[in-house]
């Protein structure tokens, strides 16, 4: 095994990929200090997506051109010959698929964090920047494990790429859609509104300028003006039918929470919770950001069963492939 | 004989195709075992077999005396070095590189030996320049070098010379002869080019649809092929009686038939047996090649 890790680390230094990939990170890193130091994008909902997953893009790049190469040029074959099991090639390829994604991950956030603790850390609390920074670097080592167990199972560059690069969005967009089922409410409140008319000291109040709820008004063919209030009664709260009940909605969490985008979604959340605390679109506690995001603690574990489950799967397919 | 490879009853099948088909072969210690077939009989799919490339559907190999299915046929393959249909290099990186990758890869603490392995292939002279750009012939010496990183003394080289141009073509049949006289190490060589072969090998595997159809030295083949005139008479026992007279070396067929190897004075002969009441029925010139040889025990009737 470390003769192998030797060699693949000594290829990656003579590797122009390598370091274009690497210089890329950074500067993804960079881009994302400064675009959040300076507060100018807008639209926070969509800020991962533009900032985070190129980040996830770059990496899918280089771990499927690096490993397709091994195909393509065959090189792959010379260390079965040498007398290393396949066990030990795949393995080998896990073990640098981590490094790189730890690395990567490096690249990526030293320099945003080196930016962001020029304006952008102070509002968000220790525990929550320890918490999101081993998330983010356990999530790189899933994608990188990831990308190379498909890397290594194609043998045909191109496609191993191309499916890289198709399984961030389907990813992405499946954890969209488990945030979307899992946000729905337990039951709807249904509102019903009357027109009551509006007593002589209220029509003063409008005139005045000083009321405030609802109000419309109707002129008669006299021309006499009528003013109506709105009063609003609460009706029986009633079932939402988009509701998912258990055990369902323990495994959609549970999915959930094993996709990285997933995660990222929670992650970004609690950050944007830390940093805008005035923009609450749920009633949570203000005092502790983790007691507002629970599941954030259990990421970890997740992401470690991501890792381990993909690592299995590569291993036994990789065993039982036949290497032309 | 002591023998480095042995295969028993070999058998590959990929879903509906059936590559090879209860081989049997073996490969002396110290020689240059010719494996001929055409294209499609097997020769590649051995090769990755016995590389480990892949798994035999049944049968077994032995390699070093290590069988197949034992833990210990990995360190057995250590002590080999091969090159399979094409040469395994990384286009961007050097041959240096290459080669120091293929060290790192094998465990070998100093890179002391590249520069004369670059030398032994002749491609001491290439410095910076990629793999890449690398002739076809360059990038065949290339794999070859990166097989021998190991100091193997076994070498399988599948079909080298394909592609090459004619000088190429000689640079690596001097190359493995060079490796086989000086260093003896053992070489396995598949291929099709029967003329090529010829001017290499000192044993032959012929192999057709995924059996081994001969096995065969260099010295018998020479002798299964060697120039003579086949002479068709009424009685060869007669004819046998006045060949030893004549000191003729000769090779009775049948009992109408027979191959006289030495050059013969063709009225004296004739004289003679005319005198022993045997009658002379035809006389040919046989001279059969490798090519010959190897059409008829596989048969070119197909391509016709």
């Amino acid at each position: 095994m470390r003769k192998l890790l030797s060699a693949e680390i000594y290829r990656c230094r003579h590797s122009l990929l390598f370091w274009l990939t690497l210089f890329a990170s950074v500067l993804s890193g960079v881009f994302y200090g400064i675009v959040t130091v300076s507060g100018s994008f807008d639209d926070v909902y969509s800020f991962e997506d533009v900032f985070v997953v190129p980040f996830f893009v770059i990496l899918a790049a280089f771990i499927s051109l690096n490993t397709g190469r091994e195909y393509m040029d065959n090189t792959i074959r010379n260390k079965i010959i040498t007398g290393t099991s396949k066990t030990a090639v795949m393995f080998s390829k896990l073990v640098f698929g981590v490094g790189i994604g730890v690395l990567f991950c490096a690249a990526f956030l030293v320099p945003c964090a080196i930016i962001l603790s020029f304006g952008g850390l102070s509002e968000i609390p220790a525990s929550v920047l320890c918490l999101t920074v081993l998330g983010f670097v356990l999530l790189s080592v899933v994608w990188a494990v990831l990308f190379t167990v498909i890397g290594m199972l194609i043998s045909a560059k191109g496609v191993g790429s191309i499916m890289n690069l198709v399984l961030i969005i389907a990813v992405m967009l499946l954890a969209y859609q488990l945030e979307s089922i899992l946000r729905q409410p337990e039951f709807i409140t249904t509102t019903e509104f009357s027109q009551v008319q509006m007593t002589p000291e209220e029509v003063k109040q409008i005139q005045e300028g000083t009321y405030e709820g609802n109000y419309s008004l109707s002129t008669d063919e006299n021309g006499q003006v009528t003013y109506y209030k709105t009063v609003f009664s609460d009706a029986e709260q009633t079932p939402n039918p988009k509701y998912v009940k258990q055990p369902f909605r323990d495994i959609l969490a549970h999915l959930d929470s094993m996709l990285p985008q997933g995660q990222i979604n929670e992650y970004a959340s609690c950050l944007t919770h830390c940093t805008y605390p005035d923009d609450q679109a749920d009633d949570t506690p203000e005092n502790d950001p983790i007691n507002a995001y629970p599941r954030l603690k259990t990421f970890p574990l997740y992401s470690c069963f991501d890792i381990l489950l993909l690592s299995g799967v590569g291993l036994l397919f990789f065993h039982k492939q036949e290497i032309r | 004989m002591n023998y480095i490879l042995q295969t028993n009853n070999l058998t590959k099948r990929y879903k509906h195709f059936q590559a090879l088909n209860g081989l049997t072969m073996n490969v002396p210690k110290g020689s240059v075992y010719g494996f001929v077939g055409k294209n499609g009989a097997g020769k590649t799919t051995l090769i990755r077999l016995i590389c480990g490339l892949q798994e035999p559907t049944s049968g077994d190999f032995t390699l070093y005396g290590i069988r197949s299915d034992s833990k210990d046929i990995r360190k057995s393959r250590r002590r080999m070095g091969a090159v399979v249909e094409t040469a395994a290099i990384y286009t961007d990186m050097t041959a240096e590189e290459n080669l120091k990758y293929q060290y790192l890869l094998m465990g070998i603490p100093s890179y002391q030996g590249i520069p004369e392995l670059l030398k032994l292939v002749g491609l001491e002279d290439t410095g910076k320049k990629k793999a890449g750009n690398f002739s076809l012939g360059m990038k065949q010496r290339l794999g070859i070098a990166i097989a021998l990183a190991g100091d193997p003394d076994f070498l399988v080289l599948d079909e080298p010379a394909n592609g090459l141009d004619p000088q190429g073509i000689v640079e690596i049949r001097e190359l493995i002869l060079k490796l086989n006289r000086q260093h003896q190490i053992t070489v396995l060589i598949s291929s099709h080019i029967l003329d090529e072969l010829s001017r290499l090998a000192t044993h032959y595997g012929i192999i057709d649809s995924g059996r081994m159809v001969k096995e065969i030295s260099a010295e018998e083949l020479e002798a299964a092929c060697r120039k003579c005139t086949r002479m068709e008479v009424s009685d060869t026992a007669v004819l046998a009686c006045v060949l030893d007279s004549m000191n003729v070396e000769y090779k009775i067929i049948s009992a109408t038939t027979a191959d006289v190897f030495s050059k013969v004075n063709v009225t004296r002969l004739t004289e003679a047996l005319t005198k022993e009441n045997c009658e002379v029925l035809s006389m040919q010139e046989k001279d059969e090649s490798l090519e010959s040889y190897y059409l008829s025990l596989v048969g070119g009737g197909d391509r016709a």
